[in-house]
């Protein structure tokens, strides 16, 4: 089994890379061997926020890669220093994020064969 | 594993893969990211950097004055090969 962990860097609404990134990652389950993760870190840690959604402006919605997080129980994980960084106030629990902080994160990249930054 | 820097010190991404890389991992510095020899040295110091020779020299700089190895495209690859985990 290959672990692939996706990091998205970028904010939604002002760029795609955050659908973009969801949608890699659930790309990997056409592979039987292939394990996607999602981190979320600097400017993307807005993702995660009850009230972000770029529909709003007209653009690509993002939460709706939450049904398919929950179908195929993406791993997902939200950098808990950018959080704070941009003052996240609150997180939607349609993502199932889980909170991690840089040093441990950065300690678990060892296990993955790709990390991929998007 | 092998760590590919390819935006220069402005990108938060390159900046968290550098604070992650531990020393054993193979740096290469692409692109725009041979901008991280230049004004981030300090960055870089302990670790395991190479540089894309045609990116360094694209950009005006001397051959000597890189402060890393420098190395051309089929040593890349081979550094590519050396290392089976990535993170790009």
């Amino acid at each position: 089994m290959k672990k692939i962990l996706f990091v998205i860097y970028q904010a939604p609404g002002g760029t795609i890379w955050p659908n973009e990134g969801f949608r890699t990652a659930f790309g990997m389950y056409a592979e039987e061997d292939l394990e996607p993760e999602v981190l979320l870190i600097d400017q993307a840690a807005i993702t995660v926020a009850q009230g972000t959604e770029p529909k709003d402006l007209g653009l690509l919605s993002i939460k709706m890669v939450q049904r398919y997080i929950q179908k195929y129980d993406t791993k997902v994980y939200v950098e808990k220093e950018s959080l704070e960084k941009f003052q996240v106030p609150d997180m939607d629990e349609g993502y199932v994020a889980e909170l991690i902080d840089r040093a441990s994160i950065q300690a678990k990249l060892a296990e993955y064969d790709n990390v991929i930054f998007m | 594993m092998f760590i590919l820097l390819k935006y220069g010190p402005e990108n938060p991404a390159e900046a968290w893969k550098l604070q992650a890389a531990k020393g054993d991992d193979q740096i290469v510095l692409i692109q725009n990211g041979v901008f991280w020899a230049v004004s981030e040295k300090a960055a870089l110091e302990g670790k395991n950097v190479a540089v894309v020779k045609a990116d360094w020299l694209a950009r005006g700089y001397a051959e000597e004055a890189c402060p890393f190895p420098l190395v051309d495209y089929t040593q890349f690859v081979e550094l590519l090969e050396a290392n089976p985990k990535t993170m790009s």
